[in-house]
């Protein structure tokens, strides 16, 4: 059942990407809410099959890298469906639907198969820790999509016919926002973390490569959110900023996981 | 990170009048007074350059093997190169004079600008962003209690033994292993380590506990953590004519002639595999316990003998008898007073998080 769900999740998702794209080329009354519809329909598809994951295993999908994966292109997911409360913009759709279908085409590279709770992974902390992550993640996500927009918009690039893009201003107002509530979580992300690692490993803090690049990331976000306060520094360059915070939370995700050992070895 | 607006939203930026110094520093007008290497040091620009460069460096040490022999990183990288990352202190990044100092001058931007700004705090929210700040020096100082303070000791201990943990920096405190246990999923994946230890303690008490992964003993500022186990064979060998008793880890010996560098080693298999006959055991579970007993010289195996319990056999013209088997626990123990100071840091970041982030603005968010 599970994997019925994960396949219908990359079908709306391909779906997506097509409409969206078909939006962008050629203006059009119907593509671009149908775009949209096959997103919505992706995000409920993904969410029972995490779901029904849940059920089969007996337990929240927290513990293997392919779990996060779903969990991380859930959150980006997420937050791009809050986003439509603020910004409409077809260019958006395109680049989150093209983003969720690298993320789960990836996850299909990974072994899916449930295993039960190693020792180290039974902490309450687990919990939290992930939580927080997908929050964290889902948000910054969103906010890689529009650093990127901002960019585009700021080049002069200004979209075609109906999908106008929406103004820089506004960009980088959505954009503050999602990385305004994506750092508390991520910052949360590093607490649950050192708690954990304390009580597990005896040791909160020990450069393993997965927490210096969570550091990374956040360090990164941190400067994001003073350099728009910062004469000189707003704008453009608080838009690349937030584009190298995702790519740091990729590589901590991804690059990590497949280039450089440490103790983090179960995600 | 300086007295303008910091994480303040535009809104109140612009209600509260801001210009410009050359410098690209903010300072608040009719406020000019302070010295130009105060305004520096507090300045929203130098904390944001700390941030970058300080993520930078430390990525770097993500990809450089850290805390390795000098050698390693001439072989690995090459002379020149192998020299300049010593040179440089980059094989131990994170302990490094350079990097310490880039935190601490964080440390010192993030002080300076938040005591600016704590004479300047207009309401409830900037509060919480104040806090948020100095609560980072609180966790910066639990980190450099604990890389001073910290006491480690690894301890392996079989069970049934005793360890007084006086000679290993805890003085007073005796560790005995009661009982180590290993509990299995029914695919044979381990659920849970479990050591059921008795610490007496300095004040003269005695504790019976069970440690498990996640789960350490705390006792008045001392954690015992389960980090590791393994197997411990017993029996004796007949070297020269002289009966000499062993209580090894699998995979240790006893050297017989060092000159000549031969060596009796012993392996302990608890599921060992009849067919197979290698030194690889089928399941976790002592269900065939065997002990492989191995003579080596230079490397080369002379000699091999599987024995089963209270077995005797001669082992390249050396008797070796084995009696017995048990696991050995292995135990981190620790003190660190900067966990408290620290904790305290994470608390008040929460609060200062929730302050910041979830006081309702006075004016309309961001439409």
């Amino acid at each position: 059942m599970e994997a019925n769900f994960n396949l219908l999740t990359y079908i709306f998702l391909l779906a997506a990407v097509i409409l969206s794209l078909i939006t962008l080329w050629r203006s059009n009354r119907f593509t671009s809410p149908l775009a949209q519809a096959a997103l919505i329909m992706s995000f409920a598809s993904l969410t029972l099959a995490l779901v029904l994951r849940s059920i089969a295993a007996g337990r929240l999908p927290f513990a293997t890298l392919y779990e996060f994966v779903l969990l991380f292109a859930w959150g980006i997911l997420l937050f791009y469906l809050i986003s439509r409360w603020m910004i409409k913009s077809d260019l958006l759709t395109v680049l989150v639907a093209l983003l969720e279908v690298i993320i789960l085409s990836y996850s299909n590279t990974l072994s899916s198969g449930p295993r039960p709770l190693m020792p180290a992974l039974q902490s309450v902390w687990l919990q939290f820790h992930v939580l927080t992550a997908i929050i964290a993640y889902g948000a910054f996500g969103l906010s890689f999509c529009l650093g990127l927009i901002y960019l585009l918009k700021e080049k002069g690039y200004d979209g075609i016919g109906e999908s106008i893009l929406p103004s820089l201003a506004k960009l980088d107002n959505l954009l503050h926002w999602s990385v305004a509530v994506g750092f508390p979580f991520m910052t949360m992300v590093l607490i649950t973390g050192a708690v954990w690692a304390e009580e597990v490993w005896g040791r909160w803090w020990g450069w393993d490569p997965k927490e210096t690049w969570a550091l990374i990331t956040w360090l990164i976000y941190a400067a994001y959110l003073h350099a728009r306060k910062t004469y000189g520094w707003r704008g453009k360059r608080a838009a690349i900023m937030a584009i190298v915070g995702f790519l740091a939370v990729l590589f901590t995700l991804f690059g990590v996981s497949l280039l450089l050992p440490g103790a983090h070895s179960y995600v | 990170m300086s007295a303008d607006a910091g994480l303040f939203p535009l809104t109140t930026v612009r209600s509260l009048v801001y210009t410009h110094s050359k410098t690209g520093v903010m300072v608040l007008s009719g406020n000019n007074r302070e010295r130009p290497h105060f305004a520096f040091l507090s300045s929203m620009k130098l904390g944001l350059l700390l941030l970058l460069l300080l993520g930078v460096l430390a990525s770097l040490g993500s990809f450089l093997p850290q805390g390795q022999p000098a050698g390693f990183y001439r072989a690995y990288y090459g002379e020149v190169p192998g020299r300049l990352i010593v040179l440089l202190s980059l094989d131990h990044l994170y302990r490094s004079w350079w990097f310490m100092t880039l935190g601490a001058l964080l440390a010192v931007n993030i002080l300076a600008c938040s005591l600016r700004r704590i004479k300047k705090a207009p309401d409830l929210r900037s509060w919480g962003s104040v806090m948020l700040h100095l609560s980072i020096l609180v966790i910066l100082t639990g980190a450099v209690i604990s890389g001073v303070m910290a006491q480690h000791a690894y301890v392996e201990i079989g069970t049934g033994d005793s360890l007084d943990l006086t000679a290993r920096g805890f003085p007073g405190y005796a560790l005995r292993v009661r009982e180590f246990k290993i509990e299995y999923y029914e695919n044979l994946q381990p659920r849970q380590y479990i050591s059921s230890v008795s610490l007496k303690t300095a004040d003269g008490q005695e504790i019976e506990r069970d440690i498990q992964v996640n789960r350490p003993l705390k006792f008045k500022g001392l954690k015992i953590y389960q980090t590791s186990y393994g197997w411990l064979a017993r029996g004796q060998a007949v070297i020269n004519g002289k009966a000499v008793p062993f209580d090894l880890p699998s995979g240790r010996g006893l050297d017989i002639d060092p000159g000549k560098n031969v060596r009796l080693v012993f392996f302990f298999i608890p599921d060992f595999d009849e067919q197979g006959g290698r030194l690889h055991s089928r399941s976790p579970l002592p269900n065939n316990p065997r002990l492989v007993a191995m003579l080596f010289q230079d490397q080369q195996v002379k000699a091999k003998e599987v024995l089963a319990e209270k077995e005797t056999k001669a082992v390249g013209g050396y008797p070796v008898t084995f009696s017995g088997y048990r696991y050995y626990t292995g135990l981190e123990i620790k003190k660190d007073p900067g966990v408290g100071v620290l904790y305290a840091g994470f608390f008040i970041l929460l609060v200062g998080l929730i302050i910041r982030y979830l006081v309702p603005e006075k004016h309309e968010r961001w439409r």
